[in-house]
């Protein structure tokens, strides 16, 4: 499966870690993946507050790219992205006055987007194009034993939700169980990490990412798992300051979805970047050395 | 917890201010809010804020403009959409709330416990001129001068992301510099109609 791939600033950024493990897992899993040519920033929360026609043109751009690229689908791994993408595809497909707008920024740069590109989330290709059966066939180092935290956080599911069902999605524990692990239950599931709040509103934001820690710490959990970037990286921030916001020290590691799979593939920690992680060595090893890596 | 209240009088509402808002598209249901609370209930962030977004919306129908454009309440919205896709009447909350800042913004009306309008043109300056956003140029410009403080407690945070090799001290850029440019321009002078600003 050929796949247009929309990286994103963060992927290559803070959220390198889900980048490089991406490109470790795609061949395994069949996905080719061919960087888009010269993308921007696709304006995410940010820019929509300040100018709406600027964060609807960012994100057009890529799509007028993808499409004259000849792609039918965009793929990115991260949320945040992909919903500034659907809601400019939304914007430029509905007749409205700003994407009349829209429209007229990207012609000043020559740009034309026709609507034809179908903006997904990794997770949904992986889960729902891949497949779980094709993902269980690969796997070489089943996570038996592992408890783990399905994370959606919040843009993945809404307010477009990226091939799963938002109230009840379903597509990490399938993914979890595909690859031999165990599904930890807690009730903060697709509540939000407060990670855009971090620089700007620090208090609100802790004891937001906080409360998420608190609830998956409870459910027994010995790795947290998600499709965001920004979220791997706002979960393992706090808990830093785990002791000052809980009372106690909190160190469960913080994986994406790519460095999830890679595990199960057997994959080494180079490949999916690991040793990036905040969480101090002792606890990914802990990961690497699990009983039936078999490595 | 003492309680209190500030009487307003009539004369310092304004009372077409609801009828501002309801007309822009992110206003649409706008006039079917039944009041219910809902938004409230699932907002992570609004009891921690004196206005739940219900409240918010109730101020704006009573046409109390200059405390709803000095709300910390859309500032610190963090577009988790729970609202969004709760709200019985079909409310685009959060993009409601984009709306909102835009507004003060333009209108110059700062709220009072937040600063987060300078983060967010921040932002926007370096994604327009590069194409890219840049974490650390942003993280440093919002915060060396005015929060020194809080700068000096993330940098621990800051130097660790560093030394993972996640916070790059170089920003990527478009290639094609001026046709983005060329878009970016436009959107922004259309961008203003609509209320934005740069
Ligand atoms: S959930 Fe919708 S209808 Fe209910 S108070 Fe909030 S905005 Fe109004
Ligand atoms: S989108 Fe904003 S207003 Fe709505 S629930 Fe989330 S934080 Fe609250």
């Amino acid at each position: 499966m050929r796949y247009l791939y929309y990286p994103g600033c963060s992927q290559q950024a803070t959220g390198r870690t889900y980048e490089e493990s991406l490109r470790a897992v795609a061949p395994e899993l069949g996905i080719e993946l061919s960087e888009m040519d010269d993308w921007n920033c696709c304006g995410t929360t940010t820019v929509m507050a300040v100018n709406k026609v600027l964060a609807l043109s960012l994100a057009g751009r890529n799509l007028a790219l993808a499409e004259r690229a000849g792609a039918k689908e965009l793929v990115t791994g991260c949320p945040s992205c992909a919903l500034s993408l659907s809601k400019a595809h939304q914007a430029l497909t509905d007749g409205s006055a700003v994407g009349a707008k829209v429209k007229e920024a990207l012609a000043a740069g020559g740009f034309e987007y026709k609507g034809t590109v179908k903006v997904r989330h990794l997770l949904d290709v992986i889960v729902n194009q891949v497949g779980l059966e094709a993902l269980k066939g690969k796997v070489r180092a089943p996570l038996a034993g592992l408890k783990v935290a399905p994370y959606y956080g919040c843009q993945v599911l809404r307010p477009y939700p990226q091939g799963d069902d938002s109230e009840r999605p379903q597509n990490l524990e399938k993914l979890i169980q595909a690859l031999g692990g165990e599904v930890a239950d807690f009730a903060l599931k697709t509540s939000c990490c407060g990670g855009t709040l971090v620089a700007t509103r620090a208090k609100v934001g802790n004891s937001m990412s906080s409360q998420v820690i608190a609830s998956i710490e409870k459910s027994g959990a010995k790795a947290i798992v998600t499709p965001c970037s920004l979220c791997q990286t706002t979960l393992e921030a706090v808990q830093r300051h785990s002791k000052k916001l809980l009372g106690h020290k909190v160190r469960i590691p913080v994986l994406t979805i790519t460095q999830l799979i890679g595990l199960a593939l057997g994959q080494d920690r180079k490949a999916l970047a690991l040793q990036r992680l905040l969480a101090p060595k002792a606890c990914v090893k802990e990961l690497e050395m699990r009983p039936g890596a078999g490595a | 917890m003492e309680n209190q209240e500030t009487i307003l009088f009539e004369g310092e509402l304004d009372p077409t201010f609801f009828d501002e808002v309801a007309a822009l598209p992110e206003g649409a249901h706008l006039r079917s809010c039944i009041q219910c609370g809902t938004c409230g209930g699932t907002c992570p962030v609004s009891p921690m804020l004196p206005h739940t977004p219900r409240k918010l919306f109730a101020m704006i129908r009573a046409g109390m403009k200059d405390a709803v454009l000095s709300s910390p309440t859309p500032w610190v919205c963090s577009s988790c959409y729970e609202c969004t896709v709760k709200c019985p009447a079909e409310i685009k909350i959060t993009e409601l709330m984009y709306a909102l800042k835009r507004r003060a913004i333009r209108e110059g009306v700062r709220c009072e416990d937040s600063d987060a309008d300078r983060f967010l043109r921040q932002f926007t300056r370096i994604v327009a001129k590069n194409g890219r956003s840049h974490e650390l140029s942003l993280l440093m410009r919002y915060m060396m001068f005015k929060h020194p403080i809080q700068m000096l407690k993330q940098t621990g945070l800051g130097l660790r992301m560093m030394g993972k090799g996640r916070m790059p001290l170089f920003s990527h850029k478009v290639r094609d510099k001026e046709s983005y440019s060329r878009m970016v321009e436009k959107a922004l002078e259309l961008g203003a109609q609509e209320g934005g600003v740069q």
